[in-house]
């Protein structure tokens, strides 16, 4: 009944807007759009058949579509050998909004028709919900690091291939603690005390709070100012789970309760992290994190690239100052962790081109994974290519090269359904609890009704 | 003769009604179906009944937005109506030189001709919570605070309000500046020989003779304010948490950052029904206006 | 028209002389505020500068962020004000017209539509737009934004249009109607009576609202494709990063504040004479 409804709208919507072309001719209501103009064909017929794919990229790291593009040279001379040439052309459209937005925005081009040949993945479930993900099952997975496919996998088939293995970790400030009186030699072998297990979660806030105390620095712990993965970290450090071994949502209120409190602490019972650190945006925080205003921070360590410029340092001078640690077991856990979390690119289910775009990841994990290299050495982060972490040039990262163990505690997250609604919700949470305006027990009951409210009963798990 | 005519008519009209038909009608329409699917960023049509008005009625946030709304609409209206009133009466009545008083109604629109993007930066310019912040600087000057404010997180509400009200004063205080010009002059010199002081001028001439224009005004802004949600977007979107979520935001956030496009148009339906019951207000006011003006120039 | 001053009694002089004072003072702060915020756009660490306006020539870069010079933003925004303002006048000229002039079937009810229509806040319906676009295949593209800003102004701008046919005398088009011009030259001859005020009036909030225009574009384009100077901006002071330091932005907002600025000197007269748009569109 009701989808006769809307194919009937639908049709009157085509009738009427045949009828606006029409009516365009003695009314001026038809504007030129200059992204309708169709590209001027380069094909003839003494050169090589010339395609175009659209890139599309969000933010700042645009080494990831440039690095498919470059890889796109070498597949090109490939093809000549094999005796089919194909000049492949790009179209870029790198773009810098919110992910959320754009990752929505991806899903009605698709559904619109003009979805980009080549783009992150960065909403995999409602991406592969929507049908606009290729099937990539076939690239060949044992050169890349264990795991690293997880979360770009949804019922057993792959969707997207991961370009680095960036991990989510604790910045901290080496000359805030000698400023509290550790000899430089202790202050840089917190990592190590970490890993083994001997330095907990509960000896790191305390000295959160202690540095903060002495004035060693003016706060203990900053985060993300906006809604963000990062705050699942410690969330799971205080023993909360999000998703169960299916790969389904969980709320675990218990150790929700335990964040919350956590969260609404230190922001107001400690005084470790600002109270109004959600309305302070990126740079002030990023600043924050490089200059030891912050002793700690905690987010993917390819932040560090911001941190570092927020300070105009170069990664040495950086390196310096800023290391990195896991997340120390705690009461409620008992392996230090880390949580890894790729970047991937995916290719449209709709690409003219399927097997061109196919060929260009493969390009990129079996032969030119010096260009992946290339790309995980500029963010500050391992690569996902087995053999790429071998190459100098991120063997000899100043911020990579210290960071290699983690690799070995990182944990994969699946791809779980409804988490962005999840996340967001717990950042609402997040900024009123810093702020002081709810308590932690309001907070759990919040998220509670509207995780309810807004996820379909399938997809969380009440616990 | 007849036939004639609408062939013509139809024929200037026929632009009109195509865009109205395919962006009012049809969207109309189609937001009702919508309000009832389980519509999401899958894109999967599913016929969910009255489950996204049943999460409405269940969302605790629900109370907290419709409060907001009652405030935001309510203290705006009430403010602006006062604040136009005065201008119109300072500009109109008492400033009579004709330059210095457009001079001032021009000062009056430039909130309003601002594009919203560089306005809402404006506030947050002034409002920055740092120690940087314009309004932090004169504050820690005046009252030698040593802690910024974060006003915007502080006074959400407030801070919207203010930020729209200044916009809206300029179209109410035309408006009425142009009603209170139309009052012949007879009255006021009436009132003159009378002795009248010039307060009782204003409760007794200017107000009575504005009382629709007033009427108008209110329902018109009530109208915008309910429905406008971009200046509250772009200065707290609606936070810090839901503090200062409007009705018509919250449609657009369910909708086009959740992705919960069959909620967000159940939501804004129950808007569009409030929209409706003004909407018949304000024709029923301005037909009396109309009437009115015609039997004054009769 | 009010007195003039020679004539007026110097009690009205003085009581004119403290509403001035009062008014000054009631629009200083908005005048300090503006004068403050844009004044940075002149000074580059506290010196006078130009430093700030390199977008308009150069791709400048900002932290880890690239900015592309604002020249397809502007121009993107200068053809979508052009053909909104273009396409407004001339479809609600010709509906206004019909409404007003015509009498045809169902008159009256489209009237009363039309009453209704200019009331009704389209921007509620922005959640099935985004879908009907889609079905048109026009979603993500200049003409569809165009489409979409047009209809849903359309309703007032008639309504207006409608009230200044409905003052000019019908004599004047019947004359022309007698003499055997057809219904087109009638039109025409009503038309260039109201060419000034009517025209004028819709013709100049069509083109502030579409040269300020964030939130269509916002919700309608979805790739990079489509830059304007509402969206251009944005991009640079999102709510979680100011991209752009305050010197560059309102610079920047000075460069796309200026032709409303000077098309609101140009007709502030007009806009005050209650010329104001009668739709609630956008």
């Amino acid at each position: 009944m009701k989808k006769k409804i809307f194919a009937l709208v639908l049709s009157l919507v085509m009738a009427a807007a045949l009828l606006v072309g029409c009516g365009g001719q003695d009314a001026p209501t038809q504007a030129p759009s200059p992204s309708q103009q169709p590209e001027p064909s380069q094909s003839d017929a003494s050169h090589p058949e010339t395609i175009t794919l659209k890139i599309s990229h969000n933010y700042d790291f645009t080494t990831i579509p440039e690095a498919v593009i470059s890889a796109a040279e070498r597949l090109e001379k490939r093809y000549a050998e094999e005796g089919h040439p194909i000049h492949i052309e790009f179209e870029r459209d790198y773009q810098r909004i919110d992910w959320t937005e754009y990752s929505q925005n991806l899903i009605f081009a698709f559904k619109n028709g003009n979805c980009p040949d080549i783009f992150p993945a960065s909403d995999v479930p409602n991406m592969v919900a929507s049908g606009m993900l290729l099937d990539l099952s076939d690239l060949k997975t044992d050169v890349f690091v264990n795991g690293v496919f997880s979360p770009f996998t949804v019922d057993g088939a792959v969707y997207a291939m991961p370009f680095d293995l960036p991990v989510r970790v604790i910045y901290y400030n080496k000359s805030v603690l000698v400023r509290h009186g550790w000899t430089p030699e202790e202050a840089a072998a917190l990592p190590d005390k970490v890993a083994s297990g001997e330095f907990t979660w509960e000896d790191f806030v305390q000295l959160c709070k202690d540095v903060t105390a002495d004035g060693s620095c003016q706060w203990g712990l900053a985060h993300r100012p906006g809604n963000g993965p990062d705050f699942l970290d410690v969330f799971q450090s205080l023993g909360g789970q999000y998703y169960d071994e299916n790969g389904t949502l969980v709320f675990d209120e218990e150790a929700m309760l335990r964040f919350f409190q956590f969260t609404y602490d230190a922001a107001n019972t400690w005084e470790i992290t600002p109270h109004d650190l959600s309305q302070q945006g990126w740079p002030a925080i990023n600043a924050m994190a490089g200059d030891g205003t912050a002793f700690a921070y905690y987010g993917p360590i390819f932040s560090a690239t911001y941190v570092a410029t927020a300070v105009e340092k170069d990664p040495e001078q950086f390196a310096e100052d800023v290391a990195f640690m896991m997340f120390p077991a705690s009461q409620y856990n008992d392996e230090p962790f880390v949580i890894a979390a790729p970047q991937a690119t995916a290719i449209s289910a709709v690409t003219k081109y399927p097997e061109i775009c196919k060929d260009l990841l493969a390009e990129l994990a079996n032969n030119s994974y010096d260009i992946l290299a290339d790309h995980a050495d500029t963010i500050f982060a391992l690569s996902s290519i087995k053999a790429a972490n071998e190459l100098e040039s991120i063997k000899n990262n100043p911020i990579v090269r210290d960071v290699g163990y983690m690799a070995d505690h990182a944990i994969a997250v699946p791809s779980v359904a409804g988490m962005d609604t999840f996340n967001s919700q717990l950042h609402t949470e997040i900024v009123q609890l810093e702020l002081g305006t709810i308590t932690p027990e309001e907070a759990v009951a919040d998220m509670k009704i509207q995780l309810e409210l807004n996820l379909d009963a399938d997809e969380i798990i009440f616990k | 003769m007849r036939r004639k005519n609408n062939i013509q008519a139809y024929t200037f009209l026929s632009p009109f009604l195509v865009l109205v038909t395919i962006l009012y009608i049809f969207p109309a329409v189609l937001t009702v179906i919508m309000a009832f699917t389980d519509l999401d960023k899958s894109f999967i049509w599913k016929f969910a009944g009255l489950k996204n008005f049943e999460r409405v009625f269940r969302d605790p946030n629900t109370m907290t937005i419709l409060k907001n709304t009652a405030i935001y609409v309510g203290v705006c209206i009430l403010s602006v109506l006062v604040i136009d009133l005065m201008f119109a009466v300072l500009t109109t009545h008492f400033i009579k030189t004709e330059r210095t008083s457009s001079f001032f109604k021009g000062v009056l629109m430039i909130p309003m001709i601002t594009p919203a993007v560089v306005y809402s930066v404006l506030w947050i310019w002034l409002l920055g919570s740092t120690a940087n912040g314009a309004l932090n600087q004169l504050y820690m000057l005046v009252s030698g605070a040593s802690a910024p404010v974060n006003w915007i997180a502080r006074y959400p509400m407030q801070v919207v309000i203010i930020a729209k009200l200044v916009t809206s004063i300029a179209y109410g205080t035309t408006i009425f500046s142009s009603a209170i010009n139309s009052i012949p002059e007879n009255q006021f010199k009436a009132a003159r020989v009378d002795g009248a002081k010039e307060w009782e001028v204003v409760r007794s001439i200017i107000l009575p003779n504005l009382r629709f224009h007033i009427m108008f005004i209110a329902l018109w802004e009530t109208l915008g304010l309910l429905t406008d949600y971009t200046t509250i977007l772009l200065i707290t979107d609606g936070g810090p948490g839901v503090s200062s979520e409007v009705w018509a935001l919250s449609a657009y956030h369910k909708a086009f950052i959740n992705g919960k496009y069959g909620y967000g148009a159940a939501i804004s339906l129950i808007l569009i029904a409030m929209v409706l019951i003004l909407m018949i207000a304000i024709s029923g006011i301005n037909a009396r206006m109309e009437r009115r003006e015609r039997n004054d120039a009769a | 028209m009010r007195h003039k001053n020679e004539t007026r009694p110097s009690y009205e002089m003085r009581k004119e002389h403290i509403a001035v004072a009062v008014m000054l003072l009631l629009c200083l702060p908005i005048f300090l505020i503006y004068v403050s915020f844009f004044s940075q756009a002149f000074f580059v660490d506290g010196h006078v500068s130009l430093r700030n306006f390199r977008f308009l020539y150069e791709t400048i870069v900002l932290g880890q962020y690239t900015v592309p010079a604002m020249g397809p933003s502007f121009a993107n925004t200068v053809l979508f004000t052009a053909c909104v303002t273009l396409a407004e006048v001339v479809v609600s000229l010709m509906a206004g017209y019909a409404l007003s002039r015509i009498q045809f079937t169902g008159r009256s009810v489209l009237q009363k539509i039309l009453l209704l229509l200019r009331l009704f806040p389209g921007v509620l319906l922005l959640i099935s737009i985004l879908y009907i676009l889609m079905g048109m295949r026009l979603l993500n593209t200049m003409a569809g934004v165009v489409l979409v800003a047009i209809a849903l102004r359309l309703p007032g701008s008639t309504f207006v249009i409608r009230n200044f046919f409905n003052d000019i005398p019908q004599d004047l088009e019947n004359s022309a109607l007698v003499d055997g011009c057809n219904r087109l030259t009638a039109f025409f001859q009503v038309i260039i009576h109201l060419v000034k005020p009517g025209i004028a009036s819709i013709g100049m909030f069509s083109f502030m609202s579409a040269w300020s225009n964030y939130l269509l574009f916002n919700t309608l384009i979805l790739t990079g494709k489509v830059p304007v100077m509402a969206t251009y901006l944005r991009t640079l002071s999102l709510n979680d990063q100011m991209i752009a330091d305050y010197g560059i932005f309102s610079a920047m907002a000075l460069v796309y504040m200026l032709p409303v600025l000077l098309f609101f000197m140009i007709s502030q007269k007009s806009l005050m004479k209650g010329g104001f748009s009668g739709g609630k569109g956008i």
